[in-house]
């Protein structure tokens, strides 16, 4: 790809995805100084990743992709990390009282980005991909599990958040 | 109630501000100093180990002394050619993060566990034909043999405890990432 198209496509990918990579980050780094850091990286990331894209993928596909390596690698640099959970241990936690009555918009925004903050990256990303409304098979592109392997995992996302936020489950 | 949820979590306020594209580069640019300035410090080792044993050399007259010196200079260089070999020193951290997360994330792993059990063959291992040359000399220096015997059991029991606990720590981490790996799944 030449340079400007790189920068063309780089645009074109902020554009469409930025606000969603702003809530990316948000959901694995607490720590404002070190998110702004992360986003930046994944910028730059970003950015260099266009000189080699080729439309062999969706854009997409492509920006999500780069975001969540990017983020998982700062995960796995980071020395003390909380400790992590992976969807089968959230599913038997106490869930912590009734957020959907109790509380309102924004404790309920803060107590999904606690919980999602302490999934393991495979569970975490695709709980994030599914909350930015994708399907179950645009993750499997992105993350690499198989369909029914997310399709799974969905469907426990769907159970532990309505769980938590204490409404059916949604078919 | 899942597309509340959606709702919510896609009408959350951010501190996202766009980044201007010359902005993007210069930190680019930027991110290229980093990893030069992490690779000057992963050889820092060396420029202090390689002036060091070369002044032994130059200092010691004992032929045992000055051949376990030049065994430990050979052995730091063959350290660094195996850090740039194994490519910690030249990647940026978005270097092929384009792939799916799963590769990624699976060859990550991978490598620090390979570096991490290995560590004997590229790191430690290299160091020991060195180190014993040099100490065996070293004692062959003391005139009495209780002292000289003193200084061989110390100065072996010192090598084995810290290159056994450096080992130890190392393999302790590589069953870490072994599990992370495992977790992943086929």
């Amino acid at each position: 790809m030449t340079g400007a198209n790189q920068d063309e496509s780089y645009r074109l990918a902020v554009s469409q995805h930025g606000a969603a990579l702003g809530r990316l980050v948000r959901a694995y780094e607490a720590d404002p100084e070190l998110r702004r850091d992360l986003l930046q990286d994944i910028h730059v990331g970003l950015w260099r990743s266009f000189a080699g894209f080729n439309g062999q993928c969706s854009m997409r596909t492509w920006v999500y992709r780069v975001a969540h390596n990017i983020a998982s690698s700062h995960v796995l640099r980071r020395k003390r990390a909380a400790k992590q959970v992976s969807l089968d241990t959230l599913e038997e936690l106490p869930d912590g009282g009734n957020l959907e009555e109790s509380t309102g918009e924004k404790q309920r925004l803060a107590a999904l980005m606690t919980m999602v903050r302490t999934l393991k990256p495979p569970d975490r990303q695709v709980i994030l991909l599914y909350l930015e409304d994708l399907d179950a098979a645009a993750i499997s592109d992105i993350v690499g599990l198989k369909p029914g392997a997310v399709a799974t995992k969905i469907h426990r996302i769907k159970a532990v958040l309505a769980r938590r936020f204490r409404e059916g489950v949604a078919p | 109630m899942s597309d509340d949820i959606k709702t919510l979590w896609q009408n959350q306020a951010t501190e996202y501000v766009p980044m201007p594209l010359e902005e993007v580069r210069k930190k680019a640019g930027r991110l290229h100093s980093r990893v030069h300035w992490r690779n000057i410090r992963e050889y820092a080792a060396m420029a202090v180990v390689v002036p060091v044993f070369g002044f032994y050399i130059w200092l010691f007259p004992a032929p045992l002394m000055r051949l376990g010196s030049a065994l430990i200079i050979a052995a730091m260089f063959y350290v660094a050619w195996q850090l740039h070999k194994r490519g910690a020193t030249d990647k940026l951290p978005a270097d092929d993060a384009s792939s799916t997360w799963t590769g990624y994330y699976r060859r990550e792993l991978e490598r620090q566990r390979d570096a991490l059990q290995r560590i004997w063959t590229w790191y430690l291992g290299p160091m020991v034909p060195g180190l014993v040359v040099f100490l065996v000399g070293a004692s062959l220096q003391t005139p009495h043999a209780a002292q000289k015997q003193a200084w061989i059991a110390g100065t072996a029991a010192l090598c084995i405890a810290v290159f056994g606990g450096v080992w130890a720590l190392n393999a302790w981490v590589a069953r870490k990432l072994q599990r992370k790996i495992d977790e992943l799944g086929g």
